[in-house]
């Protein structure tokens, strides 16, 4: 079920509406239900995948607590303490193993396979035969990646397990962020399922904005944007040069859009029932740098492999080359994260290079800031910062577009012929947007760099509308729901596109 | 931020988010009327809005509704109906409706009236095929030709529902939203708001008139009176069926709505009978095997003891529809021939079925066989080439006829095909446009049938 979808528009007022009908002590078990409905329209049996990871590491989490308690009643000697020890880090690493072993099953299997029977053909061995095609369950990286989160938190002692199965099921499978985020992290989301709120006027009107903002980012933008980008990246041979610079410019712009703008629906549709969402993306192509990027893209993600993966690993702390290569490691497991391709991992790989030769210029650059006397801040600087930035992410994003290396590698070929009239002739118009809804892109685009901006510099975009004089707020709204109706991209003349982040 | 409880708040604070709520549905309604006032495109419906008016506009009581495609209101007169009855008759048909539409409709009458009868009129182009998918595109665009008239209800909302996908609900609520595409073509805009203000749309009038005589106009009760006459050079067919109807050529989805149609007329004491109307016959034998058709329908009537009348079997002596003056197109009829329709319907509607046995063969094989050989125009068939279009001689006979075919192209020499000879197919060029001269004879006689000038 598509947020974009009459499905979800049907389905989510009833849900809201049943939601707030039922006694409090009881909406988890609703909630918990309509959740399971929701999965289950995409596929009805990978249901059990998601059930699987849930009693699993529910189990797992109780396990390892039980160790903890008699640990922590005294019971054991020191001997007997380090074989408890063991023993839930046993546990441990059987839930991640299994965990892992579903999420690399269904999504890598065929890439390691294919990869596999690569060399062993250059190799002249014979080939493993495989002929199963594996649909890639929807949110299947986003769920794992909560539940796991979840379980090292309980081995160390950071949370108590969840007793209560029903809650600790819908804290996974919670409607709003199932299939594609945010990772929610037990300390915020589970505590929030623990405490029903009470409808409230206010969560209701921003949940609405915040859906309504959403769809709008989705339908107007996104959509719009990617029938030119599918139009260039499918025919990269016949478009090449600028078409190409566009393209992977408006590229950078539909994933934002797209992904923000699942994200925040979720943040809404979550909200209108009293549960807080964290903030996944906040203004991101504003960044000054590709670290500061990755602080405001797709923070959730960010945060969890920091904190289970990069901190892990050591971090920072054990001197300037071991933390380069912690880098490298954790953006090329991101990227893998993305999708089962050398050119996810090249993305990420190269996303952690610039983090590496960022972190090299950074140290280089105070010494020439102390020579030149710069300002750091000046207007002019923080631009040219901004547009290179976004110039090494789009660079990076035509990697992860291409999803095949080959495809890439062309693509990055032909972009190197130029021809700029292509700007003005009306080429662009021909590529299955017209000059007018082409205008009305730019427009809307505009639109989200103005609210961004004011983002960036910490104003409460969402907040400051809901301030406003009566009239005004009705007409926002009013306004928002028609640009959607008439410049959305749904119906008769085209296909519902679906959430790019569906596919990790 | 202060979480305030809505069923605590006090009444004021209520009151005032109430009336947030309605401002925004208000201010949101007339946006959308405004959009659907500039974009929506009245002039390809139109035959649906002066009906729907005139069905919400009728005070009196409609007893006999008459449901189904544009045969109906082509063929039958409610006028003559009411005259001859002495009851209320209205068509309640539009173009391509299929029976799901069928079903709502009827059950909007209902809503409004105390119907006594209905009668369902089945066109097999329509039930049969890829035209019988209902939520195909064809399907649902008829459906909305309903939709968009119909007032607000339950009825409506459950109309929509369940006769189009989801994907497609925002266009069937909202219908300017179809017309995106026209959104910043200002010569468009124009053109609507200035047929808008006319005096013909305003008032619900269809009036059209066709070079000197030929006229269509809207008539109350849901007719189309029109005095177009059908043209030789117009025999030429394309809905030929190739391979003919399977065995049980009615879709599934079909079946299900006729029966949900009788149940309902059952459910709520309404008598209800099946007909087919008269066309001309090329169109019959576009079918390839029309039988298969009505003896599924008999079959289905029989089961919930209801009649069917398939006027295409009727016996010329009683129902002499067989002249062109008689025929609008090869679909419909004319003025000329509803007249003469609609009497002989109503009179066989008085009858019992074992009375009106006489007037009908027992299937279309019979009523060819019966007939004096005969040719009825050209058939479009399918074929593989991309060059040529294929035709065959439309005849009653399949075999003791011969024929002549002569081609006559624009600004050619007149060509022949062939000189009498049973072969009935040949093929001309794609881009090639003409008249086609088709000469029939009894095979092995000289004495010349029938003569048809066609275009093609």
């Amino acid at each position: 079920m598509l947020f974009n979808s009459m499905e979800f528009f049907i389905f989510f007022p009833i849900t809201v509406l049943i939601f707030y009908i039922l006694p409090k002590k009881v909406r988890y078990v609703w909630l918990l239900i309509a959740s399971y409905y929701f999965y289950m329209q995409w596929n009805p049996v990978y249901i059990l995948l998601l059930f699987t990871c849930t009693v699993v590491t529910y189990f797992g989490g109780i396990f390892i607590e039980k160790q903890k308690n008699k640990m922590a009643g005294g019971k054991e000697e020191e001997a007997g303490a380090s074989s408890i020890k063991k023993k839930q880090t046993a546990c441990l690493v059987i839930v991640l193993f299994i965990c892992l072993g579903i999420l690399g099953y269904y999504k890598y299997a065929d890439f390691i396979v294919s990869n596999v029977n690569r060399i062993l053909s250059l190799l002249s061995i014979g080939t493993i035969q495989w002929e199963h095609s594996i649909l890639l369950p929807a949110g299947i990286s986003f769920f794992t990646l909560q539940a796991l989160g979840y379980l090292i938190d309980v081995y160390r002692g950071e949370i108590y397990a969840e007793k209560n199965f029903l809650h600790y099921a819908l804290f996974l499978s919670f409607f709003p962020q199932l299939v594609a985020g945010p990772i929610e992290r037990s300390k915020n989301l589970l505590v929030q399922l623990h405490k029903p709120q009470a409808f409230s006027w206010d969560n209701f009107r921003k949940g609405i904005l915040l859906m309504l903002w959403g769809l709008f980012l989705k339908m107007v933008i996104a959509d719009r944007a990617a029938i030119i980008v599918n139009t260039v990246y499918e025919d990269s041979t016949y478009y090449g040069g600028l078409f190409i610079v566009v393209a992977t410019l408006l590229f950078a712009i539909q994933i934002y859009c797209d992904f923000y703008g699942y994200s925040i629906i979720a943040k809404g549709a979550a909200l209108i029932m009293g549960i807080h969402l964290m903030d996944n993306f906040q203004a991101p192509y504003l960044a000054r740098n590709v670290k500061e990027f990755w602080r405001r893209w797709h923070i959730s993600l960010s945060g969890w492999f920091r904190d289970y993966l990069y901190i892990p690993l050591g971090g920072n702390r054990k001197g300037w080359l071991r933390k380069q290569l912690n880098l490298l490691l954790v953006f090329g497991v991101s990227g893998l994260w993305h999708g089962a391709s050398v050119a996810f991992i090249v993305w990420g790989g190269l996303n952690g290079a610039y983090q590496v030769l960022g972190d090299i210029y950074t140290s280089w650059k105070k010494k020439l800031r102390t020579w030149r006397k710069a300002q750091d801040d000046s207007f002019g600087r923080v631009w040219l910062q901004r547009i290179i930035t976004f110039g090494l992410v789009c660079f990076a994003w035509i990697f992860f577009r291409a999803g095949d290396m080959s495809d890439a590698i062309i693509i990055v070929k032909n972009m190197c012929h130029f021809n700029w009239w292509i700007l003005f002739d009306g080429s662009l118009y021909i590529l299955g947007v017209s000059k007018e809804y082409f205008h009305v892109l730019l427009c809307a685009i505009l639109l989200l760099f103005a609210v961004d901006l004011k983002k960036y510099k910490g104003v409460d975009v969402e907040e400051g509308f809901l301030r406003q004089e009566w009239w005004f707020r009705t007409l926002g709204y009013v306004a928002l729901v028609m640009i959607i109706l008439v410049f959305g991209c749904y119906g008769v003349e085209y296909d519902t596109q679906q959430f790019i982040y569906f596919q990790f | 931020m202060i979480h305030n409880n809505l069923f605590t708040s006090n009444f004021k604070k209520i009151g005032k988010r109430i009336g947030g709520i309605i401002a925004v549905i208000v201010i949101l309604n007339l946006v959308i009327s405004g959009l659907n006032l500039l974009y929506v495109n009245h002039s390809v419906t139109e035959w649906s809005r002066f009906l729907w008016h005139n069905f919400y506009e009728e005070e009196e009581n409609i007893d006999y509704l008459y449901l189904g495609s544009s045969h109906v209101y082509c063929d039958l007169k409610p006028s003559l109906l009411n005259e001859i009855n002495g009851e209320n008759n209205f068509n309640l048909s539009s173009s391509s409706q299929r029976l799901n539409g069928t079903y709502y409709c009827l059950r909007e009458a209902d809503k409004e009236h105390e119907i006594k009868h209905v009668y369902i009129e089945l066109y097999y182009q329509l039930q049969t095929g890829e035209n019988g998918i209902f939520l195909a595109n064809g399907a649902r665009i008829a459906n909305w030709r309903n939709t968009d008239f119909m007032r607000n209800s339950g009825n409506r909302l459950e109309y929509i529902i369940a006769t189009c996908s989801s994907e497609y609900y925002v266009d069937a609520f909202l219908p300017f939203v179809r017309y995106r595409e026209c959104l910043f073509d200002v010569d468009y805009v124009r053109s609507q708001l200035e047929y808008k203000q006319t005096e013909d749309y305003k008032n619900y009038i269809f009036y059209n008139q066709y070079g000197d005589a030929s006229v269509e106009e809207f008539q109350d009760g849901g007719y189309c009176y029109s005095t177009t006459t059908l043209s030789q050079s117009k025999l030429n067919d394309a809905y030929y069926i190739q391979g003919g109807l399977s065995e049980n050529p009615l879709t599934e989805e079909a079946e299900e709505w006729l029966r949900k149609i009788i149940m309902y007329c059952k459910e709520n004491d309404i008598e209800v009978t099946l007909f087919s109307s008269p066309m001309y016959e090329l169109e019959v034998l576009a079918s390839g095997n029309y039988d298969n058709y009505v003896d599924q329908i008999q079959t289905i009537a029989a089961e919930y003891e209801v009649d069917y009348y398939d006027f295409n079997l009727c016996k010329e002596a009683y129902l002499p529809l067989r002249g062109l003056e008689n025929h609008r197109d090869i679909h419909h009829l004319n003025d000329k021939g509803a007249t003469i329709f609609t009497e002989f319907f109503w009179k066989v509607m008085q009858g019992t079925k074992e009375e009106n046995e006489i007037y009908f063969y027992d299937s279309w094989e019979e009523k060819l066989r019966e007939t004096d050989g005969r040719i009825y125009g050209l058939l479009q068939i399918e074929t593989d080439s991309e060059e040529g279009i294929c035709y065959e001689v439309a005849s009653n006979w399949n075999s003791g006829m011969e024929y002549r075919i002569l081609l006559t192209p624009q600004d050619g020499e007149t060509v022949m095909l062939q000189d009498f000879s049973e072969n009935r197919i040949f093929e001309v060029a794609k881009d090639e446009h003409g008249i086609c001269t088709v000469v029939a004879r009894k095979t092995g006689e000289t004495e010349q049938v029938q003569t048809l000038e066609i275009e093609y």
